[in-house]
């Protein structure tokens, strides 16, 4: 199943073929999980969000006009959840803010970094839900392209590249790592 | 120096380290393809916590959604949500709570009412079964 299309595994799936929709799950397992742990929800309720984006697409695969763009449906949907969880919790929309918020990482992340990476995954925790949601996705789907992400996370087409910039000299300045350019 | 996609790799190797995909996830997502159904769908017309002004959200409270055929009811109680419906007339005689995994069945009242106790927090939805066609609501976290 792994040589298919996202257009054959839809196909096949919404025809009732688990080995193609497991296929589905493989491929953007990762990426749906990212959308709510950038917004910092807990991973209880991450699973709860994911799950239920899982289900949506399960239940909408016949609405799929865009197979390359599924990665893209996934992230949209997730995060459309995501924002409802957070309002149910008692937590704003993220919100634009370059400088460091007041919500830092916590003890268990700081522990969790220990000597793996605390430089890079220290300055990571400290970014803003919009800079750790566009970081993640840079990260995990490179194959978005600007205009699906900017969909997804509710920035202006025209000012992703900006703001994704933005974020990255924020983590470059508080790893210490000098910016390549 | 460090290229942007160097970097971005990193972050993705230390994310998955630090914080990896729960193995659970991906066994109950390949399970969402047998919660299907082909009842026609019921769209999501509005939801409090989505309109909600601020100062007015959290833990605790009641949620209201109002969907194309039905106004629905969640309010925090011991050990879950108990739900209230009321349906549009004609559409069920019966109110499913589907959650993965499992279900509860209400009587729909000749008034259109019905009651749903201890609603397990998590993804859910409703399906009203009557004489013709079932009408369910799209998923969502409760």
């Amino acid at each position: 199943m792994q040589d298919r299309t996202n257009t054959e595994l839809l196909t096949r799936a919404q025809a009732g073929d688990e080995a193609a929709w497991d296929e589905i799950v493989r491929r953007y397992v990762r990426l749906v999980w990212a959308v709510p742990r950038s917004h910092r929800l807990s991973p209880d309720d991450a699973a709860d969000v994911c799950q239920a984006t899982w289900l949506a697409l399960a239940e909408n695969l016949h609405r799929i006009r865009r197979p390359d763009r599924l990665g893209a449906w996934l992230v949209t949907t997730s995060r459309r959840e995501t924002l409802t969880v957070l309002r149910l919790r008692g937590r704003e929309e993220p919100v634009d803010l370059w400088e460091q918020p007041d919500d830092g990482p916590s003890p268990e992340e700081v522990a969790l970094a220990g000597d793996a990476g605390p430089g890079l995954w220290r300055a990571y925790v400290t970014l803003t839900d919009r800079c750790r949601e566009i970081l993640r996705l840079a990260a995990f789907a490179p194959e978005l392209s600007f205009t699906q992400v900017a969909e997804a996370v509710g920035v202006p087409v025209n000012s992703l590249g900006a703001t994704r910039g933005r974020c990255l000299a924020v983590l470059r300045r508080r790893i210490g790592v000098e910016v390549a350019r | 120096m460090t290229t942007d996609r160097e970097l971005l790799d990193s972050l993705a190797h230390l994310v998955d380290d630090l914080d990896p995909t729960p193995e659970t996830l991906a066994a109950k997502a390949q399970r969402a393809l047998r919660e299907r159904t082909d009842a026609a769908a019921m769209r999501l017309l509005s939801d409090s916590v989505r309109g909600a002004p601020p100062g007015m959200r959290g833990r605790g409270g009641t949620r209201t959604l109002t969907f194309t055929d039905l106004d629905l009811r969640l309010d925090h109680v011991t050990g879950g949500l108990h739900a209230t419906g009321l349906v549009r007339a004609g559409t069920g005689t019966l109110a499913v709570a589907r959650w993965p995994g499992g279900q509860v069945t209400a009587a729909i009242d000749p008034a259109g009412w019905f009651h749903v106790e201890r609603l397990p927090f998590g993804p859910v939805r409703f399906v009203l079964r009557g004489a013709g066609r079932d009408h369910a609501t799209p998923w969502f976290v409760a």
